[in-house]
């Protein structure tokens, strides 16, 4: 009656490994306007066998002084620049800015290997309290850069200007900003490589690269791979590489870098989507969202509903631009400027 | 412009450093500190000190005839906890190489090592196994031993805590418990004919009024009541005979004589507008924040009869409150449909809406205070373990 194929984490590793990690992290955290500044020491290790999966601290010493750390005062500085960038009409409710450095090594099928990566996230959550709308954002990859506080910039002052505006109910054409897109192909690529996809779509998704972000969780080299086309998906089984996000969790096929295909499209929009409002989330009628819009020729912003069933998400793709920015979706997932064309009846302003 | 708390750690943050017993807030320990606005304890105002802990969490997979182990984690860490202008500061550390450790603890490393291990817990098979006999299917148990120490440098106390977590699933639908070694066997045998039953087919009907039971009443409250008292929002109108505490005092999950800061607990009565007043945290990683220990949810005068036809629920899988909308949602995963004297399994069902409308429905309640096997509660980040118990409690119809 054992079956330990249900409650496991789906993974590629078939013989004991022994993982590695060294952590320097600071994490400044606002909170309802409350602050505390994080900064930890860690090392921790695991190993990992087709039976258990056991982990464990390492005892280290602080390296730091009593005094607060270089890295924590850059951090501090970049959650000032974060919050001050928000309206005071605004509620910042969270933000959470993560900025760390780990030394990574593993004995993984009989071979060693060790690397080190840093990384810079933030995560934000504003409030318009009269509008009753939130909007939370994850930014950031191994830093945090002008195109991240340009979209926290841009989100911020279209939530605060958030209203009501008449539209017609009809076919829509629908821009998504970067951040959206990233988190539409993040929460489908689960249901493709569930292997519930099913062509035709001009869309193609495949595993990519990252500049800086280039070993998976046993430290392997990331390489492309397909993920979705028009003849139909990859399955879990067939990822080639593993996340493992801390050495206290199992890791597990994912792919990484998901990137979209350039589609070349000259469609004109009616609404901008800069932001979730709601989270994707699945019903019994597929994949739902409301969507924070601008419409470029009245500059008026509103929320848009949308709901549809997956595979017309994935049909519904009809122009995506070839430049992409990473966001830290599942293991990394690109956005681009992407136009979807939606028919009447499935979204609602 | 905003006023930003983080540009004053900025202009703060180069000059400070921390000495074993320096406080910065100047409080006493067991001298709890209160604002002048509501005599809530303001998480600025907790003593500087250091937090040591040592926790072993395991998975197993448990059946009747057999038992595997399919995680384990063994964790030591170490974090001294200060202010910079009323603004929390955390130094954590893996293991127990402390510095400057004699001016914290009396104890020797492996002194303090022993002293920590010693209350750790594991699972005791000989309870559980009899237990599962009759029920051929399969348990996920989780067991999460901690225990901790706090110094001042001038007090120490070490304080431990077990849970256990139990779950089953059946059709696509998963169940838990939480609950601690010495309830486990109560729990177990109270609960297992629910967590093995499977849900039923039949759907809720809006119309009829639902009775909590099992003390399943805690979960309501604790969204209606518990997690915006935290946020110190506004409390809606409750019936008068209706009180809702927050008691760290209480046994089981969430029992904190002591908070993670070295505070003494104070039970606090939420229906008159009180904060919870335990600062909790998860992990030497996590700040401590104001956290709910154990809800206890109690009635005085008269038991109001029941109405014929009625919703009972039993198990509450899950649930939240949300601070935009002031909107509650509770995911209930075991619920019967009594008329008379005959009953019948709902399907899992949801049970929302706004804070204000659903307190205004509480109509009355009916029994003596039950323990309802905890609840495991995540806020900033942090899983914590909240215990809780109830009367039923009667609330007139509103499923959606």
């Amino acid at each position: 009656m054992i079956d330990q194929s249900l409650p496991q984490a789906r993974s590629s590793i078939a013989s004991v490994q022994t993982y590695r990690k060294r952590g320097t992290t600071t994490r400044v955290e606002l909170h309802n306007g409350r602050a505390s500044i994080v900064e930890i020491e860690e090392i921790g290790e695991s190993y990992d066998s087709i039976e258990e999966f056991r982990s464990r601290t390492v005892s280290t010493q602080s390296r730091s002084e009593a005094n607060i750390s270089e890295r924590t005062m850059a951090a501090l500085a970049s959650a000032n620049q974060f919050e001050a960038s928000v309206p005071g009409s605004l509620v910042l409710e969270r933000l959470v800015l993560l900025s760390g450095r780990a030394d990574h090594s593993i004995v993984h099928e009989g071979r060693a290997n060790e690397w080190t990566d840093s990384f810079e996230r933030l995560h934000i959550s504003l409030m318009h309290l009269d509008a009753r709308e939130r909007v939370e954002v994850e930014v950031g990859g191994n830093s945090l850069d002008r195109t991240d506080r340009e979209t926290i910039t841009t989100i911020a002052s279209l939530l605060a200007r958030i209203g009501r505006e008449e539209v017609t109910a009809g076919e829509l054409n629908l821009s998504l900003a970067p951040v959206v897109a990233a988190a539409l192909w993040a929460t489908l690529t689960p249901w493709i490589l569930s292997g519930a996809s099913k062509g035709p779509s001009a869309l193609t998704l495949d595993q990519s690269i990252h500049p800086v972000l280039v070993r998976d969780g046993n430290g392997l080299m990331i390489a492309p791979k397909h993920l979705y086309d028009h003849d139909g998906g990859t399955l879990w089984s067939e990822l080639p590489n593993v996340f493992r996000p801390s050495y206290r969790t199992k890791p597990v096929s994912m792919p990484f870098h998901i990137r979209a295909h350039p589609i070349q499209s000259v469609v004109h929009s009616h609404y901008e989507a800069h932001a979730l409002l709601q989270r994707f989330i699945w019903t019994s009628e597929g994949l739902a969202t409301r969507l924070l819009c601008k419409n470029p020729e009245t500059d008026s912003v509103l929320a848009i509903a949308l709901s549809m069933d997956p595979q017309r998400w994935l049909n519904s793709t009809v122009g995506i631009d070839p430049e992409a920015t990473w966001f830290p979706n599942l293991a990394g997932t690109y956005g681009s400027k992407t136009v979807i064309r939606i028919a009447a009846g499935q979204w609602k302003g | 412009m905003r006023a930003s708390v983080v540009r004053a750690l900025l202009r703060k943050a180069p000059d400070s450093s921390l000495e074993p017993g320096m406080t910065q807030s100047g409080s006493q320990m067991d001298e709890p500190l209160r604002n002048a606005a509501g005599g809530a304890r303001m998480s600025s105002l907790f003593p500087d000190h250091l937090f040591v802990s040592m926790l072993r969490e395991e998975g197993w997979l448990v059946d009747s005839e057999r038992s595997v182990r399919t995680s384990s984690h063994l964790e030591t860490g170490h974090a001294v906890t200060t202010h910079i202008d009323g603004q929390v500061v955390v130094r954590a550390v893996s293991g127990l190489e402390i510095r400057d450790h004699s001016s914290w603890i009396d104890l020797s490393r492996a002194d303090l090592e022993s002293r920590l291990t010693e209350p750790l817990q594991t699972l005791d098979f000989d309870i559980i196994r009899p237990l599962l006999q009759s029920h051929r299917q399969q348990f996920r148990i989780r067991i999460r031993s901690d225990s901790r120490l706090v110094s001042t440098g001038n007090m120490a106390r070490f304080k431990d805590a077990t849970t256990i977590t139990v779950a089953m699933g059946r059709d696509g639908q998963e169940t838990s418990i939480v609950t601690t070694p010495s309830a486990l066997r109560e729990d177990l045998l109270r609960t297992m004919p629910l967590l093995s039953r499977g849900a039923g087919t039949a759907t809720a009907p809006a119309s009829l009024p639902i009775l909590w039971t099992n003390g399943s009443a805690a979960v309501l409250m604790h969204e209606l009541i518990g997690h915006p008292a935290e946020e110190n929002r506004a409390l809606p109108r409750l019936p008068e005979w209706l009180e809702v505490r927050d008691d760290p005092f209480a046994p089981g999950p969430g029992h904190a004589p002591y908070d993670d800061t070295g505070l003494r607990g104070r039970m606090s009565v939420l229906s008159d507008g009180g904060r919870p007043q335990s600062l909790r945290r998860e992990s030497f990683r996590d700040p401590p924040i104001l956290r709910m220990t154990h809800l206890a949810v109690t009635r005085n005068g008269a038991s109001l009869p029941l109405p014929e036809s009625r919703i009972e629920v039993s198990l509450v899988e899950g649930g939240g409150w949300d601070s935009l909308t002031d909107e509650i949602s509770l995911r209930v995963s075991s619920a019967e449909i009594v008329n008379g004297s005959s009953r019948k399994m709902l399907a899992p069902f949801s049970f929302k809406g706004p804070r204000v409308e659903i307190v205004s429905r509480i109509i009355g309640a009916n029994a003596t205070s039950v323990r309802y096997p905890g609840v495991i509660c995540s806020r900033q980040g942090q899983r914590l373990a909240v215990g809780s118990s109830s009367v039923d409690l009667l609330v007139s119809s509103g499923v959606q």
